[in-house]
């Protein structure tokens, strides 16, 4: 037993060794991180370019947090250290505008997407559209309050005068990635995503239809950097990239549309 | 005010549901913990216990590894009935039982053994079977920590938001509950709402609260 106690002296000295392992957490000592807030569902294609900034601006470091626009955008109002905001619909970025938090001039329109209608791959799904919806027993999209594939798919759904009867049905999702979980899972009969998440999980969920033209607000992802952040030479750099054509491939590959040339 | 009315009464329903579940199960748990010696009892002691020091949403977790449509009872429940307690208003009440049953069972256990045992002992002597003693003598000695165990457990399953959240899913009118609700509201940029929920909330934990300190506050001695 003697062997293994602790002298006052060395006990110090873990407890110092252990606090400076603490303090070494991720992301702490990092001076040179640029922080994005982006929308879930640009994820992959942001992963994938993530390399080819930082092999260009040596010593910066990309931090993403993804999640639903809409939620990013509070957090930015809570006064989150965000660099960059990237949403995936027009109506987050208004709001911060408004209230002065972005820089207007960087603002740009960056992608474009398609909705689609969603159910598990197997079993086999009854479902063939949006016409046997009413069939289903639980529907899920994203919260139409702050995701903003929610909004669009609830856009669609009132179009098409299905809303009012589905609206016992739905299953509102945190993101639209959760969405696409609840039906890759298999506890809804079907659900909205967007085509490029619809896409990353082949084998588990199939793309039953498209959302009719015209039948939302044209899908639209902007970008643009938020005023007094830390690192915004990084940020506009970090914007630059997202425009170029290179990038453009990257995101055409994961099915989005560019919209800057 | 509607959303709000709607999600009050969602949250109470959910609540009610899941403490009169508890009532039943929790109280058993409880009796049997305090009254019986067994193998094993350590480790369900213990079990009851873990959504007390897990986070909300790991519970929520296993349960919908265990409930879901393709979980482990789920599946089975799914192909015959074809029904599934996930994204279901019962699904939050299964949440907010496993979330509050620990409480119930330990405040309740404490209250049961609190009980002066030659009393229990007498009535035994006098004839009683353990059946009546129960109902008859350790029951009503222990019903003001019993009752305190009862109110901080709905006060828990009302607060219920990360199990809820993965088992139930948030569904307007269905599954919002005041707390889903206040989370939503909070997220789209209504905060209008979400003070009024998170208020009321508030209040009525506060007030379940009181009471239940009140009776805690006496010692559930026999008087």
């Amino acid at each position: 037993m003697r062997g293994f106690a602790m002298t006052d002296q060395n006990r110090w000295g873990y407890t110092l060794v252990f606090l400076v392992w603490l303090l070494s957490a991720p992301g702490w000592a990092q001076a040179q991180e640029l922080l994005v807030s982006a929308a879930a569902s640009l994820a992959e294609a942001l992963e994938a370019l993530k390399p080819r900034f930082e092999a260009s601006h040596a010593g910066a470091q990309v931090r993403f947090n993804f999640g639903a626009s809409g939620a990013l955008a509070r957090q930015i109002e809570a006064g989150a250290p965000v660099d960059l905001f990237l949403s995936a619909a027009p109506a987050q970025m208004d709001r911060l505008q408004q209230r002065q938090l972005i820089l207007a001039g960087t603002r740009v329109d960056l992608l474009s997407n398609e909705l689609v209608l969603i159910a598990p791959a197997s079993p086999h799904s009854a479902l063939t559209g949006f016409s046997d919806l009413p069939k289903a027993s639980r529907i899920a999209l994203g919260d139409p309050g702050f995701v903003p594939a929610g909004l669009y798919a609830q856009q669609t759904l009132t179009r098409l005068n299905l809303w009012s009867i589905l609206q016992a049905k739905l299953v509102y999702g945190q993101d639209v990635r959760q969405v696409l979980e609840y039906v890759a899972r298999g506890e809804v009969d079907a659900g909205l995503v967007f085509v490029t998440d619809a896409a990353l999980l082949p084998q588990q969920v199939k793309v039953l239809a498209r959302a009719p033209q015209g039948s939302h607000l044209p899908i639209v992802y902007l970008a643009a950097q938020v005023a007094g952040a830390a690192h915004p030479d990084l940020a506009a750099a970090f914007l630059t990239l997202l425009t170029q054509p290179q990038s453009c491939q990257i995101f055409q590959r994961y099915g989005f549309t560019c919209l800057s040339k | 005010m509607e959303p709000l009315l709607d999600a009050l009464r969602l949250s109470l329903l959910v609540s009610l549901c899941a403490t009169g579940l508890m009532c039943v199960v929790g109280l058993a748990l409880a009796w049997v913990l305090a009254m019986r010696q067994f193998p094993g009892k350590a480790l369900l002691d213990a079990l009851i216990s873990i959504p007390l020091v897990l986070p909300p949403t790991v519970v929520g977790y296993y349960l919908v590894l265990l409930l879901g449509r393709n979980g482990w009872i789920g599946a089975p429940l799914y192909r015959w009935t074809g029904w599934s307690v996930v994204f279901t208003w019962q699904g939050a009440v299964v949440a907010a039982f496993v979330v509050a049953l620990p409480l119930m069972v330990r405040v309740s256990r404490a209250a049961i053994e609190a009980v002066d045992q030659d009393l229990v002992q007498i009535s035994a002597t006098l004839g009683k079977s353990e059946w009546q003693t129960t109902w008859q003598v350790t029951l009503p000695l222990a019903r003001r920590g019993i009752l305190a165990a009862i109110l901080l457990s709905f006060a828990r399953a009302l607060g219920e938001f990360g199990a809820t959240l993965m088992l139930a899913g948030n569904i307007p009118g269905q599954t919002s509950t005041l707390p889903l609700s206040i989370y939503s509201a909070f997220q789209s940029g209504n905060d209008d709402l979400a003070q009024q929920m998170a208020l009321l909330l508030t209040l009525v934990s506060v007030v379940v609260m009181l009471l239940s300190n009140r009776w805690t506050g006496q010692r559930w001695k026999p008087f």
